[in-house]
Order: C-alpha cells, then sequence, then structure tokens
C-alpha cells in the first residue's frame, strides 16, 4: 500500500522520469508523442498532488519525509520534505496549471522539429519546482531555486539560433544569479542566527524565545528579500521578465506568469513567522512592491507586442503581491498569487492562441477583429480580462480587494500605499482593456488569415476560464459575510492570520472604490481604442509620456551603461590584456627561466668528445688538489 | 749493477713529459688517429713510471702490471680503429669536430 | 756513462713524441710514435728490464703501430686536413702540465724507499712464475678479454652484403 510520503516522492519525480525520457530517448521523428509522454507525467503529479490534498484534508496532519544528504563538520543536513497546506495549495496550482500547459504546448509546437527537448526542460521545470515547493529547510528550496532558475534560462532560450533570443535567456539567468546571491546571504544569516535553516525549526524558535537581535532578523528577511526580488521580478531585477518573453508562449505562461515567479512570494510567506517580526523590512518590501506594481502597469499602457503588455502585467501584479507581504497579509498574497495564476496563464496561452493563429504576429497594432475569427479565444479571454480587472464575481475581484483592503489597514502609511495600489489597479484595468480592445475588437487589420486554435488549445483555455471564474469564491473575504472564506481557514496552520485593524474607510466602501475605478479604466480604454485613430488623436498631448513609458523609462540602457558596459570592458581587459601577459607570464615565468638557463648551459653540450674531457680533466684537477691539500707540497 | 739515484729522476721527468704532451696532443688534435696515438704516449708514459718504481724497489708487481697495460692498450687501439673506420664510412672524415651529433 | 746515455734517450724520446703531437701529417705522427718507443725501449734496457724492451718493440712497434699506420693509409688521409695546433699554446701549457705533474710525482713517490738493489739475472723466470701462480686470475681474464676484442672488432667493422647488392655497414 502507497503511503503518503511515497506519494510525496512520486509527485516530486515523476516529471523529472518525464523529463529524461524526453531528453535521452526521443529521437525527432517522435514530436508529437514527446508530448503527450510530458503531459502524461505532468498529469500524474497532478493526480499525485490531488491524492496529498485529499489526505491531509481528511484531517492527516502534514506529512513529512526525510533523507540524509551531507554532513560538513557541524552541519547535519537532510533532504526533507514537507506537504502542508501552504504546499499542497502550491502543488496544486503547480501541476495542474502545469499539466494544462503541457496540454496545451502539444499544439502549439505542433510545427517545431523536435520539440522532445522542449517538453524534456518543461518537466524539468515542473520537477525543481516540485522541490521548490516541498522542501522543509531554506537550502532544498534553494536547489529547487536554481533549478527552475536553469529551467527557465533553457526554456527562454529555447530557439537558440536567434542570437537575441539566447540573450534573452542569459539575461534572465544573470539577473536571477544576483538576486540568488542575496538569497544565500540570507541563508547564511539565518543559519547564523538560529544554527538551522530548517523552516519547522526556526519558527519554533521564534516563537519560544525572543532574543533575537532585530536588526539581525531584519538584515536576514532583507537578503531573503533580495532574492525573492531576482526571482519575482521586482524592482530593480526585475529586467529579465520582459526579455523573457522571446520564449515560446506556453513558457511564458507556465513560468513567467504562473509558477516560477510566484517562488519569491511563497519563500517569503514560507518564512512568515521571520517577517512578522522584522517591521523595516516589511516597509521596504510593501513600498518595493506598490512602486514596482506602478512603475511596470505605467509601461505596459503603451506596449505593441501583446506579450510585453503581459509581462509587465505580471511584474505589476506580483508587485501587488508583495506589497500584501509586506503588509504582513500573507493569506491575502497567497490568494491573490492563486487566482493570478489562473487568469495570467489564460491571458498567455490566449496570447498564444492568437500568436499561432495568425502564424507568428505579435504587434497588437496588426491585430483585431479576431472576436468573430476566434471566438473561443475571444470568450476564455475576456473572462481572464475581466478578472484581471477586478470584475466581481470573478477571482480577480476577490483577491485584489484583499491585498489593497490589507495595504490599507496594514500599516502606518496604509492610506498612500492603498491609494497607489489603487491607481496601479485601474492603469491595470486600463492597459488589459486596451489590448482586448485592439486585438478582438473592431476590424482586422493585418494581412494573415486567422483561424481558430485546435481543441488541445482550446480546452486548457476553457479549464482556466473556468478557475479564473470561479477560484474567488474560495477566499471571500470575512468582511463581505457571504461565505466563509475556506482558503484563509485552511492556510491557517501555516500562515499567521492578518490581525484585524480599525481603518478609517470600511471594507465595504474601499471595495465599491476599487472595483468603480475599475470600470472607469475599462470604460476610458474601451472608449478611446476602439477606434484607433481616436486613440491617437486624443492622447496627442501625452505623447510625450507615451514616449517614456514605451521605452520602458530607458531603465535597460541604463543598468547596460551602468553595469553591464563597464563589466564587459573590465572583462575584455582582464581576457586581452591581464590573461595573456600577466598570468600567463607569471605561470611560464619558470618555465622562461628554466627555458633560457638550459639555453646557456647547453653550451656545455657541444658534443665534442675533447671539450668534455678537458672539463673532466679540469674537475679531477680540482678534486686532486683538494685531497692533496693538507699535504705539505 | 746498481742504479744511480739520478736516473730515477730523469725517469720521472721523461715520464711526465711524455704524459703531458700525450695529454694535450689527446685534447687539443682533431685527427682521431693522432688522438689514438696519443692515448698510446700516455700510457708508455704510465709504463715507464711501473717499470722505473718497480726496478728501483726490486719487486716483480710492476712488470707484471706492464704486461697487462700493453695488452690492454693494445687490445684497445686495435677496437678504436675499428670504430675510426666506421666513423669514416659514415661522414668521410675523421676530424673530431665533425662528430656532433650528441650536440644539445 | 750510463747516466749520460739515459738522458740522451730520454731526450731522443721526449722528442719523438713531441714529434707525435704536432706534426701535421698523420704518418709523420705515426713514425715519431715508432720512434718514441724505440727511445722507451732503450730506457727499459737501461733500467735492465730487458724482457720489457723486447716486448716493447715486439708489442708496440710491431703491431699497434703497423695497425695505425695501415688504417692512415686506408683512410688516404690527407695532410691539412685540420688547422695545426699553435705551437705557442701547446708549448706553454705542455711546460705547464709537466712542471705541475711533476711536482705532484714527487710529492706522491716520496714515500716509496729508494733501495736501489741489483738486477735479478733470470727476470723472465720470476715473472712467468708470478704470471701462473698467484696473477693466473687476471691472466687468464686478460686472453678471455683479448678474444671478446677480437669479436667485438669483427662486429663493429663487418660490412654485410644485401641481396640486391650493394653494403651494408
Amino acid at each position: 500500500m502507497l503511503s503518503a510520503p511515497h506519494i510525496l516522492i512520486a509527485m516530486i519525480l515523476l516529471p523529472l522520469l518525464g523529463s529524461i525520457l524526453n531528453g535521452l530517448i526521443f529521437r525527432p521523428a517522435f514530436a508529437k508523442r514527446a508530448g503527450v509522454i510530458a503531459t502524461f507525467f505532468a498529469a500524474s503529479s497532478f493526480i499525485c498532488a490531488a491524492l496529498l490534498f485529499l489526505n491531509l484534508h481528511n484531517g492527516a496532519p502534514s506529512i513529512s519525509w526525510a533523507m540524509d544528504w551531507f554532513d560538513v563538520g557541524d552541519f547535519h543536513q537532510k533532504w526533507g520534505l514537507k506537504f502542508d497546506s501552504l504546499t499542497a495549495v502550491m502543488a496544486l496550482v503547480v501541476t495542474g496549471i502545469g499539466s494544462l500547459i503541457h496540454l496545451y504546448s502539444i499544439g502549439y509546437m505542433s510545427e517545431e522539429t523536435g520539440p522532445s527537448r522542449y517538453f524534456a526542460y518543461l518537466n524539468l521545470f515542473l520537477f525543481n519546482m516540485l522541490v521548490l515547493i516541498t522542501s522543509d529547510n531554506l537550502l532544498g528550496l534553494f536547489v529547487g531555486w536554481e533549478g527552475v532558475g536553469l529551467c527557465s534560462y533553457l526554456l527562454i532560450g529555447y530557439w537558440y539560433e536567434d542570437l537575441d533570443k539566447a540573450k534573452a535567456g542569459m539575461k534572465a539567468f544573470l539577473v536571477n544569479r544576483i538576486g540568488d546571491a542575496g538569497f544565500l546571504i540570507g541563508i547564511f544569516y539565518c543559519y547564523t542566527i538560529f544554527h538551522t535553516i530548517r523552516f519547522d525549526e526556526i519558527a519554533k524558535l521564534l516563537s519560544t524565545s525572543s532574543q533575537f537581535d532585530l536588526h539581525l532578523l531584519n538584515i536576514t528577511a532583507f537578503f531573503l528579500f533580495v532574492g525573492a526580488t531576482g526571482k519575482s521580478a521586482q524592482i530593480p531585477l526585475y529586467v529579465w521578465l520582459p526579455d523573457a518573453m522571446a520564449g515560446p508562449t506556453p513558457v511564458s505562461a507556465l513560468i513567467h506568469a504562473a509558477t516560477m515567479v510566484t517562488a519569491g512570494v511563497y519563500l517569503i510567506c514560507r518564512m512568515n513567522f521571520l517577517y512578522m517580526l522584522t517591521a523595516d523590512t516589511n516597509a521596504i518590501i510593501a513600498w518595493v512592491g506598490v512602486a514596482t506594481a506602478l512603475f511596470a502597469a505605467l509601461i505596459a499602457t503603451s506596449q505593441k507586442d501583446i506579450k510585453k503588455v503581459l509581462a509587465y502585467s505580471t511584474v505589476s501584479q506580483l508587485g501587488l503581491m508583495f506589497l500584501a507581504v509586506g503588509c504582513r497579509a500573507y493569506f491575502a498574497a497567497v490568494f491573490h498569487l492563486m487566482t493570478h495564476a489562473f487568469f495570467k496563464a489564460l491571458l498567455f496561452l490566449g496570447a498564444g492562441s492568437v500568436i499561432h493563429g495568425l502564424h507568428g504576429e505579435q504587434n497588437i497594432v496588426h491585430m483585431g477583429g479576431l472576436r468573430k475569427k476566434m471566438p473561443g479565444t475571444f470568450l476564455t479571454c475576456l473572462i481572464a480580462t475581466a478578472a484581471i480587472c477586478g470584475i466581481p464575481p470573478l477571482s480577480g475581484f476577490f483577491s485584489k480587494d484583499t491585498i489593497l483592503f490589507s495595504a490599507l489597514a496594514g500599516s502606518n502609511q496604509g492610506m498612500t500605499l492603498w491609494i497607489l495600489g489603487l491607481v496601479a489597479s485601474t492603469l491595470t484595468a486600463f492597459y488589459m482593456t486596451r489590448m482586448f480592445v485592439l486585438v478582438f475588437l473592431g476590424e482586422y487589420r493585418g494581412e494573415a488569415h486567422p483561424h481558430e486554435s485546435p481543441w488541445v488549445m482550446l480546452l486548457p483555455l476553457l479549464i482556466l476560464a473556468l478557475g479564473s471564474a470561479f477560484t474567488g469564491f474560495l477566499g471571500v473575504p470575512h468582511g463581505l459575510h457571504i461565505i466563509p472564506n475556506y482558503l484563509e481557514h485552511y492556510l491557517s496552520s501555516v500562515l499567521i492570520e492578518f490581525p484585524e485593524q480599525a481603518t478609517s474607510v470600511s471594507e465595504h466602501s474601499a471595495m465599491f472604490i476599487a472595483t468603480g475605478l475599475a470600470v472607469a479604466g475599462i470604460s476610458v480604454a474601451g472608449f478611446f481604442y476602439s477606434k484607433l485613430s481616436r486613440a491617437e488623436s486624443a492622447l496627442r498631448g501625452l505623447r510625450p509620456l507615451q514616449f517614456i513609458f514605451a521605452n520602458k523609462f530607458w531603465i535597460d540602457e541604463l543598468y547596460y551603461l551602468l553595469l553591464v558596459g563597464p563589466f564587459k570592458r573590465i572583462s575584455a581587459f582582464l581576457a586581452v590584456v591581464i590573461d595573456p601577459k600577466v598570468v600567463d607570464g607569471l605561470a611560464l615565468f619558470p618555465a622562461r627561466v628554466s627555458s633560457g638557463v638550459s639555453i646557456v648551459l647547453n653550451v656545455l653540450q657541444s658534443g665534442l668528445v675533447q671539450f668534455y674531457l678537458t672539463i673532466l680533466l679540469l674537475g679531477g684537477l680540482w678534486v686532486l688538489w683538494h685531497s692533496m691539500k693538507g699535504w705539505v707540497i | 749493477m746498481k742504479f744511480p739515484l739520478s736516473i730515477t729522476y730523469w725517469s720521472h721527468f721523461v715520464s711526465v713529459a711524455m704524459f703531458s704532451l700525450g695529454l694535450l696532443g689527446f685534447l687539443l688534435r682533431k685527427n682521431t688517429i693522432v688522438v689514438l696515438m696519443c692515448i698510446e704516449l700516455m700510457l708508455n708514459a704510465v709504463n715507464l713510471l711501473l717499470i722505473e718504481t718497480s726496478m728501483r724497489t726490486n719487486t716483480p708487481e710492476g712488470i707484471i702490471m706492464v704486461v697487462f697495460v700493453v695488452t690492454v692498450a693494445a687490445a684497445e687501439v686495435a677496437v678504436g680503429l675499428g670504430i675510426v673506420l666506421n666513423l669514416y664510412r659514415m661522414k668521410g672524415t675523421v676530424n673530431l669536430d665533425h662528430f656532433k651529433s650528441l650536440r644539445g | 756513462m750510463r747516466e749520460g746515455l739515459f738522458i740522451a734517450f730520454s731526450l731522443f724520446t721526449i722528442a719523438a713524441a713531441s714529434g707525435v703531437v704536432l706534426s701535421r701529417n698523420p704518418v709523420y705522427s705515426a713514425f715519431s710514435l715508432i720512434l718514441s718507443f724505440f727511445g722507451l725501449s732503450g730506457l727499459y734496457l737501461l733500467w735492465g728490464t730487458t724482457f720489457m724492451a723486447m716486448i716493447q718493440i715486439l708489442i708496440y712497434t710491431g703491431a699497434i703501430v703497423v695497425l695505425f699506420v695501415f688504417v692512415v693509409m686506408l683512410l688516404n688521409l690527407q695532410v691539412n686536413k685540420e688547422s695545426s695546433p699553435n705551437f705557442l699554446i701547446v708549448g706553454i701549457s705542455g711546460a705547464a702540465v709537466w712542471f705541475f705533474s711533476l711536482i705532484i710525482l714527487r710529492v706522491l713517490t716520496q714515500a716509496i724507499p729508494n733501495t736501489l738493489p741489483a738486477i735479478p739475472t733470470d727476470q723472465i723466470r720470476t715473472i712467468s712464475k708470478l704470471l701462473f701462480t698467484r696473477y693466473l686470475w687476471p691472466f687468464e681474464v686478460l686472453s678471455l678479454f683479448l678474444l671478446v676484442m677480437i669479436i667485438a672488432i669483427f662486429a663493429i667493422t663487418r660490412t654485410q652484403e644485401i641481396p640486391h647488392g650493394g653494403e651494408k655497414q
């Protein structure tokens, strides 16, 4: 009989098995089968996750398992797995949406030659993500963290023959690495303070004793947040995510909307017992989050590439999640993570469907009127867009309002944070509607022949649409007194509850204001963009602003000027000057010395017998002289 | 017959002179065969010394040693000249300056 | 009288030895060698070893120098194939070497007594008896040695005939 820990291990290892199969065995001839195999393994992992969830739901305690890993001196590290309610939520989201995206990829990559590499990487990603969320200590989490970073690199640069795409992959990996450095410092601080890096042990230490230096705790929390910044694309390390759109669209859906970028949020929620105590770092997190949300939303209003709009939208929504975390509303962050996974994945897959139907066109200026040509995609994307704008009763409404209200209630600068969050949400509504209108409504402005996508691609869209619509009912806030907040209750065993606080604006009012602003944003965008010419004429005054937004505030160029350029120049200098001359010179110096000495000594080896004998004679005389020195001559 | 002491000195004189001449020729001459001859000179110088000592002290060992030296010298010259012949066949010359293949 | 002869033979030998070292023509060197051997033989006679004197002439001049001359003629060595040695250098360094060697020799032979005994008349008998009793072992080894040398010479200098004609060394 399979016990729960075995199912847990199976859940994690099944995608790895699929990845190995696809990576090692399949020849390009088995193109379509590679996708089926990969989807099979992903789906079986989802089934395991579901089984474990049911097991947990029926009252069993969280599942743990440990295996000896390595010992270094006093540091004994076990490879530990833990499956509690937070892991359950994450696992279901990751494997469920992951399986749907695998299914979708079969259709999307049908014109590729040799997609077995793609599916191998996709499965590998799933494996690493599962490692990340099931680990019971920071180090195991970091292993999964690095693994998803690797898979992200491999998948973004999937079409590596195109140099720009390969560079995008490298950029993702390198920027992530910077965050990882911060993460590692955070782990080191953690170990120094607590002498353990297991979550339950740290939680116990923090709850029982209070002699920890608050300043040190803040520093630890800050460095872990730096790691989260890299992985979850916050300021200043978000620059890789828009470029990551160079990869196939399902990859963007899975990795950059639903799963990998949420790893940072997951990390902080996992360590919520630490972050409850670190007020200073929390302020930083909240402000960085809301600033990112605003910043990315502004950029998204002027983007023309459909995937770039969605990329910046992701950055913006992640910013909202960090806003929640910074205000100690961990449940709100996880809730929004879940709902965002659904509608963002849906949006990306819909965009993929559009791109696939238009045979590669990604510029929304050349789209339009796809409502009639691609009805399935149109309907599902309509639901997703409404969800992200926060229209009740779709899921986005509930999760976003939870966040905004906790921002208002949860910190000293709550009012400011709340207002900024509202602005970001309104902008979200604006630019998402803009995109929707330009893509699906009006008349078709392009030159290709759009067609609807096959069922393998539409089915996931449908399922995700259902999720986007109804998932919100799992986490209805208390304040509405409609149905209990199932999700919050479920996660209460792991996440510390958000403290109730009095606020100047009641929860109901906040909800109304937010929804009203969202509707306003939708209307404005709908009005202006329904006819493209109307938009251009009306917004002429805002042209300079639009120019700034469209150019992403030139952040990439700034980074290149300040960081990348000098680094490259230093590297070139080192490679061309220092390495050959100094290092090689130093290494070759003994060789050159001995070479020179041997050239000098070569004179003694003239090859002439008489020369040798002369030397011999002289040597003999010298010996004779010394042996006779004692005698009287 | 008694020997005057002075011929001891003269023998030493000759012996050492022959030896040094042989040594110098051995180191300075370029013709291989002449070098071999100088070796003979040196050997003979030693022979003279041995005989002188042996006769002066009335011991036969010196003379016996000389017998051996002469034998070995003869054999050695024969082999040496055989080698010289081979060298001549290889290079066409017996000039020692041309045999430098072990150089370096 | 004896001393006078001794001096004469000594100078003669030294002159012949110089001839060996200093002449340009290898044939002249060979002949000078013969002369020096004759001189040496005379010296041996003056010391009273008739046996050694004969051995010297028989073996050295009779065999070894013959071999030298034979090879010189065979190779048809030309005169002046080499630059002649600088006489001044040879002379001075020769003098130096001789001087210091003589001193060393004097020092080294100080301990040997000068007893000046009489000449034994049956020299050959004494030597032969010793050769076959006390020094039998080196004697036999020496004969074996000569055999090995003969084989060695044969091996070194033979030429092999290759079936398609021509010779291989």
